[in-house]
């Protein structure tokens, strides 16, 4: 069934002189929707045309609808020779085709789509054109709106009105009905960079090509998983990731996984944690059941991570043992993972073509430990039970409160692989396979932690030339099913656990107990009773990787915790030979890290990290693993204890022990006193210990008992030459500077959140930074690269302070040989309300003695002396009219400090413009996001055959993201939002080649567009 | 640390004002940082060199791309204007300070033709003035930009300026001047002006702006008002109708006598014996040289050597008879009324008297000095 296009063109401005004789250009405007082209008339002579173009109609397919981007080509026209091009806009017309009142299912919808007039299916504006070899080059003013027939047809291939959040929880304003569960698509495609036919096409050509491919294969995979979500009765789908992967020759794949639900709109504010599970259809078609599809010998790295961990000790007698802790549980009885002897694995191709590096192991699925399923609900229909989704996955970060009941800990599972030519593009079963197997393997880990739903679910890939590693990861968690009407049918304490009894509705330690019982436990872990309710069973550490959830009892503040790694690799293996062997150094590769992640957190005297994220990067040369989550302090789980060092061989090295000790020491006094911490130092500490009867575990608790009187849980630091003091060096993070909260959740866990002012600056930041790294210590350069980004970006923000970083992110490539780019998303809220006298004497003493830009440092002072009463004036004037949002002083200073002297032109500044706010977070500081108006997914190619005009590579990364950014907040305002949220970058590759004098670089951003408001003073006090 | 990209980009474009004073002075990114060094940046941040030179290199790539749009600023704060967020008061700052002008380079810029070839003697310009060549080469494209802008349109110059580059008044009204001299080609350059400074011609400049030119509200007469309907009007020129006129006041070379004695009974007693003595003397030089210099206004080629005219005829005759800007204060006071009254008869002339002795006397008063 049909959608109707409409396309005005009313006028351009600012285009590039294309003619150069008469400094003009005779514009005209190719509109392009699927196969069908129109064209507008030529406009002569002028910079800025005015078209007044007559309605545009396109008649198409709805399936097309979503597929094809809507192509706006700004052309010149020329008489005797071909007209040249200017540049173009693609608009994805998704946002246009769901209403805003998401109403979700059948006739509801088709009621709604078709009224063209409410609001959300008009898009206008200016828009900017954009060309893949200059950039930005003018705008074009524009209006388009969709009126939709729907379409009821059960063989439909378009998913209309299926809603699209790349928000990972219930957006606002909505409430989530049901859940339908994980969804997924995967789509694969030639690259058209690498067809032949890009050896004699122009770059300009091959790269719209691409763009539009990217925009196309997009579109198409939000159509089948909408229609995934319809088949299972939902509307729409929240937490989305899409990925592209630039497998390069052997193809594309963009991939999308997200969580289905059915949203309904909610008028109150309240989150309802009415949710229930609905079971997916096992029978239909394209769902078939994967389970059967794994071959046992493939390659899978399996490895549950960092879960709930038991301390990290190295024996220093047996340093052939490095085992992951997860990996010693082998012995015990529960069968998580086939461990120590799946390291001496067996090497081998499995037939078939692809020759791929395996290790074997026995995928034990069977023998999980099936916990009993209680979580019946009322109504046959609905549900049966969480364990007959296929995949348990949520992709949410926030839940709603309650709904977690207990979190077990983070499940992940990595699988290398060699890529190989993808034969058959319809048939993407190899990559499809791929997936299918680390999801199962992520699933079983999560069972075998007595878990079923795996929570904060997320898939990567890291690419070096034919070896691929694929890496999915989650925090495995039992959550509460609850009817929507029947609300008391409470099933909590789902678990099979002893501990049912504690778990209370709504005993806020909860959470924190453990999922499983003590007797079944899946690896030795130390276990102490819960500070708070003193009755359920904790573990010494918590690790997830979802935001912390709300409700939960935290001591002190949060901050970043990051562990970096890097392992040099052979670069001259090829093939096989390099896939084992980074197959081979992977697990060393995360036990590493997460040995460096527990000592850091242990150092800050934290006991657990939330939206923990590991990423692991292969390049030519080195191996990078960088973990990243926020550390807190959880109240119910134990203080722990400082690591200490110790060096049993070698004595000479006394002083050098104690002086390393003496450092962890201070560093440990460092962050209690910064992150609040000393509360519960006067905390008794009358943990019951429970006593392990593991022999494996015996010696390290003896030595523990040694090292620390009082805590049992303390962990070594084996020092035993020089590298390893390196290690423990870098345990300790230099201090985050004052003024300064840095984390990457959505907020600072145990900072307040009315602490955030009432109009907060918010600046969603985007860093690139790209070097060398030396062969020689590699790991030691990057840690310095790591802690000289954050320091740069807190030096960039230095006149902000006090400022809160959140939703930190970071990429690590290794794009060449000795390269390294890390790329670093987040957003600073700025202009926090600390109270003045906190403040002003911090700020008052770093002046002393500066010199010349003291004068200017008066303000500051003054200002933040003023700012509680001037902000509160200038927050109740107006919400449309804020001055400065980007310069983060407040109001009344900032302009005194703006202004040169004698300045009268005040009258001259024109009418404030609405700005467009972009935030990496789920919510808008300071603001109510009031609708959502849609879900927007950009792929733009800068290509440069003049890097060194433009100011070096720097300057023309720094163009493009400028103009990017630039581009989407275009595209937010046309459609009627005022800010992004959840923005995401997920590409961003540069390729460079100085002697050509030539870059590109290609970038994939977006985010959820919404309409937000300020919020009134008096709401937020 | 070496590195081949280092960049921050947030979605609002982050301006430091204190970097970007640096960079509209002309320093470069490594001065810059030196200067900020020197401010005693590093300590108070605990931030070494590297990072700040990260960091100056980052603002000074942001100021670059926003430079062509600093050209025309119209486009910087347009609606729908997406490249750079930038709010209200900071795109003013950006705006104002991108077109400070300073004083000395303007003077020397004065009167000469913003051609390419003038634009590289701008090192001379830069070592005499010791404002670097990047600043001079910036206020000398400045100049030329608003000029070439402003020089075709019609109406008053300042509010097209202002309209036009969102300056403030006081910065409109300099560029204002400099068109103003540009446009009328007033020497400016002669030997004996260099001691005059650039507020002595921005005085001079909007005093004609305001008396002389066509948009004056001095501009009554019939003539002048059909010649100016057929013409776009402008304050750029100076009144042709009225420079016609003042050929007219001519008549107060036959009328000496009576002048002097209406102006020598008036001063008596106000200025010193001396100067009164030296003031009776030569009455006859002083006022055929002001009512000559009227009278030929109307050629091009006087009103182009104004200022010379009126240094060389007035300033220094009567510098060498070492009045001092008070005797001459005076003396404008009483030599004025006198010729209007001697006009008695002809209305019309004693208006063009006034009008052009508005001028005179406020310029002649300001640029009276050493």
């Amino acid at each position: 069934m049909p959608g109707k296009v409409k396309v005005k063109i009313l006028a351009g401005r600012n285009l590039p002189v294309m003619d150069r004789s008469s400094d003009t250009t005779d514009a005209y405007v190719e509109i392009k929707l699927g196969g069908i082209t129109h064209k507008t008339d030529v406009f002569r002579k002028s910079l800025n045309p005015q078209w007044n173009s007559e309605w545009f109609i396109f008649e198409v397919d709805d399936a097309e609808l979503q597929d094809e981007p809507l192509q706006i080509r700004l052309m010149d026209y020329d008489t005797y020779s071909a007209n040249d091009a200017i540049g173009k806009v693609y608009l994805d017309l998704n946002p246009l085709l769901v209403t805003p009142g998401l109403s979700g299912r059948g006739i509801a919808r088709a009621e709604t789509c078709s009224v063209p007039s409410s609001g959300g299916t008009v898009l206008s504006g200016w828009l900017p054109v954009y060309d893949t070899m200059h950039g930005m080059r003018g705008e074009v003013s524009v209006i388009v709106k969709v009126e939709l027939f729907s379409d009821v047809n059960k063989f439909r291939q378009s998913s209309c009105g299926v809603q699209f959040f790349s928000t990972p929880a219930t957006p606002y304003g909505f409430k989530i009905q049901s859940i339908q569960g994980f969804v997924k698509e995967l789509v694969v495609n030639d690259d058209p960079e690498y067809q032949w036919i890009d050896k004699i096409r122009t770059p300009r050509a091959s790269n719209e090509a691409r763009q539009t491919l990217f925009s196309q294969l997009s579109g198409e995979v939000r159509r089948k998983i909408g229609l995934k979500v319809l088949e299972l009765g939902g509307n729409a789908v929240v937490g989305y990731q899409q990925m592209f992967d630039l497998e390069g020759v052997t193809g594309l794949v963009v991939r999308g996984i997200g969580t289905a639900v059915t949203l309904a709109r909610c008028h109150f504010d309240g989150n309802s944690a009415v949710t229930w599970f609905k079971d997916q259809h096992h029978g239909n078609g394209r769902e078939s059941p994967r389970c059967t599809a794994i071959s046992p010998v493939d390659v899978i790295k399996p490895l549950v991570s960092s879960t709930i961990t038991a301390p990290v000790v190295v024996h220093g007698t047996t340093p052939s043992r490095p085992t992951p802790c997860a990996r010693r549980s082998s012995e015990s009885e529960i069968n998580t993972t086939p461990k120590a002897s799946s390291l001496s694995d067996s090497f081998g191709s499995s037939g078939g073509g692809i020759s791929s590096n395996c290790r074997q192991t026995a995928h034990r699925q069977t023998s999980v430990p099936v916990p009993p399923s209680n979580t019946y609900l009322n109504g046959v229909d609905v549900t049966r039970n969480l364990d007959a989704l296929e995949y348990p996955f949520l992709t949410m970060k926030t839940y709603p409160p309650g709904f977690i009941v207990h979190v077990g800990g983070t499940v992940s599972a990595r699988s290398v692989k060699l890529l190989d030519r993808i034969n058959n593009s319809e048939e993407p079963e190899t990559r499809d396979n791929w997936w299918t197997e680390i999801r199962m393997e992520v699933r079983s880990h999560a069972r075998a932690l007595g878990c079923s739903v795996i929570l904060g679910y997320e898939e990567h890939t890291s690419i070096s030339e034919e070896v691929c590693v694929l890496s999915a990861s989650g925090t495995a968690a039992i959550v509460k099913l609850q009817h929507e009407v029947d609300t008391k049918d409470v099933n909590h304490g789902k678990s099979n656990t002893v501990i049912t009894e504690d778990s209370k509705v709504n005993l806020p330690c909860r959470v924190c107990h453990i999922p499983y019982s003590k007797a079944s436990i899946p690896f030795p872990i130390k276990l102490s009773r819960c500070a708070v309710c003193r009755k359920g069973k904790v573990p010494d550490v918590l690790i997830a990787t979802i935001e912390p959830p709300t409700g939960m009892l935290v001591s002190g503040r949060g901050c970043l915790i990051q562990a970096r790694l890097c392992r040099p690799k052979r670069a001259e293996s090829r093939g096989d030979q390099q896939a084992k062997e980074i197959s081979d150094g992977l697990p060393f590769l995360e036990y590493e890290l997460h040995r460096q992640l527990i000592n850091k957190l242990r150092t800050k005297g934290m006991n657990a990290i939330f939206h923990l994220k590991v990423q692991v990067s292969i390049g030519d040369r080195h191996v990078v693993g960088v973990a990243t989550g926020t550390a807190l302090f959880l109240s119910a789980l134990p203080t722990p204890s400082l690591p200490k060092p110790s060096n049993p061989s070698i004595s000479s090295k006394q002083s050098k022990r104690g002086r390393i000790h003496k450092l962890l020491i201070e560093a440990h006094a460092a962050s209690q006193e910064r992150y609040g911490l000393n509360k519960q130092l006067n905390k008794v500490n009358d943990v019951e210990e429970p006593k392990w009867t593991d022999s494996d575990d015996t010696d390290e608790d003896a030595n523990d008992l040694d090292l620390t009187a009082g805590n049992k849980d303390s962990c070594v630091i084996e020092i035993d030459d020089i590298e390893d003091i390196d290690v423990i060096e870098l345990l300790i993070d230099p201090e985050t500077p004052e003024g300064f909260d840095v984390v990457n959740t959505e907020t600072v866990p145990g900072l307040p959140i009315d602490s955030i002012r009432r109009r907060p600056n918010l600046q969603a930041f985007n860093r690139v930074w790209k070097g060398k790294i030396p062969t020689l210590q590699a790991a030691r350069h990057l840690n310095r690269c790591f802690e000289m980004i954050l320091r740069s970006i807190y030096f960039k923000l230095r006149k902000s302070r006090p400022c809160v970083i959140t939703n930190l992110e970071f990429s690590v490539d290794l794009p060449e040989d000795d390269e390294i780019q890390i790329t670093v998303l987040g957003t600073a809220i700025t202009a926090f309300s600390k109270t003045p006298t906190e403040v002003a004497p911090c700020i008052g003493t770093s002046l002393r003695g500066v010199g010349s830009a003291e004068s200017e440092m008066i303000f500051h002072l003054e200002d933040d002396v003023q700012s509680a009463t001037s902000n509160e004036q200038a927050a109740s004037t107006a919400r449309v009219n804020q001055p400065n949002r980007h310069i983060p002083l407040p109001p009344p200073s900032n302009q005194g400090l703006l202004r040169t002297p004698g300045d009268k032109a005040k009258i001259f500044v024109q009418k404030e413009r609405q700005p467009v706010d972009i935030v990496t977070l789920i919510h808008l500081p300071g603001s109510r996001v009031e609708r959502y108006l849609g879900h927007l997914n950009f792929f733009f190619i800068r290509e440069s055959t003049s890097i060194r005009e433009d100011g070096g590579l720097s300057g023309f990364m720094q163009s493009f993201i400028t103009e990017v950014l630039g581009i989407v907040r275009a595209h937010v305002s046309a459609l009627g939002g005022n800010a992004m949220v959840s923005y995401f970058m997920t590409q961003c590759v540069l390729l460079h080649n100085p002697h050509k004098n030539q870059g590109q670089c290609l970038i994939n951003v977006g985010g959820d567009v919404v309409q937000a408001a300020r919020c009134t003073p008096e709401k937020d006090v | 640390m070496e590195c081949s990209v280092d960049v921050f980009v947030g979605n609002t474009t982050v301006i430091d004002p204190e970097i970007y004073q640096l960079w509209v002075d002309g320093n470069s990114a490594h001065e810059a940082a030196d200067v900020l060094q020197k401010r005693g940046i590093l300590q108070q941040w605990g931030a070494n060199m590297d990072l700040l030179m990260s960091d100056v290199l980052d603002h000074y790539r942001t100021f670059h791309m926003l430079e062509k749009t600093l050209h025309t600023p119209l486009k910087l704060t347009a609606t729908g204007e997406w490249t750079f967020q930038i709010d209200g008061d900071t795109q003013q700052l950006l705006i104002e300070k991108y077109y400070e002008l300073d004083d000395v380079v303007v003077r020397e810029v004065l009167g000469k033709k913003l051609s390419s070839r003038h634009r590289k003697d701008l090192d001379e310009v830069s070592e005499k003035t010791a404002i670097s060549l990047r600043s001079c080469r910036r206020q000398f494209d400045n100049v030329k930009r608003i000029h070439k802008l402003v020089e075709e349109l019609p109406g008053h110059i300042v509010n097209n300026i202002q309209h036009n580059f969102l300056l403030s008044t006081e910065l409109s009204r300099k560029y204002a001047a400099v068109v103003f001299i540009a446009v009328n080609r007033f020497e400016t350059t002669k030997r004996k002006l260099q001691y005059l400074n650039f507020s002595d011609f921005y005085h001079c400049a909007h005093q004609m702006i305001e008396h002389w030119s066509s948009t004056s509200c001095h501009a009554t007469s019939m003539r002048n008002q059909s010649e100016t309907e057929t013409e776009i009007e402008t304050d750029l020129d100076v009144d042709r109708g009225f420079l016609h006129d003042l050929r007219e006041v001519r008549i107060l070379l036959d009328k000496e006598k009576e002048l002097k004695h209406l102006v020598c009974s008036q001063l008596k007693g106000r200025l010193t014996d001396k100067i009164y003595s030296d003031m009776e003397s030569s009455f006859k030089t002083h006022s055929r040289s002001l009512v000559l210099l009227a009278g030929n206004l109307n050629r091009s080629r006087e009103l182009r050597s104004l200022f010379v005219d009126l240094v060389e005829r007035c300033v220094e005759p009567l510098r060498q008879a070492r009045w001092t800007s008070r005797d001459l204060r005076l003396f404008l006071d009483y030599y004025t009324p006198a010729g209007v009254q001697l006009f008695k008869s002809d209305s019309a002339t004693a208006l063009v008297w006034e009008r052009y002795m508005k001028v005179i006397s406020s310029c002649l008063v300001k640029i009276y000095h050493n």
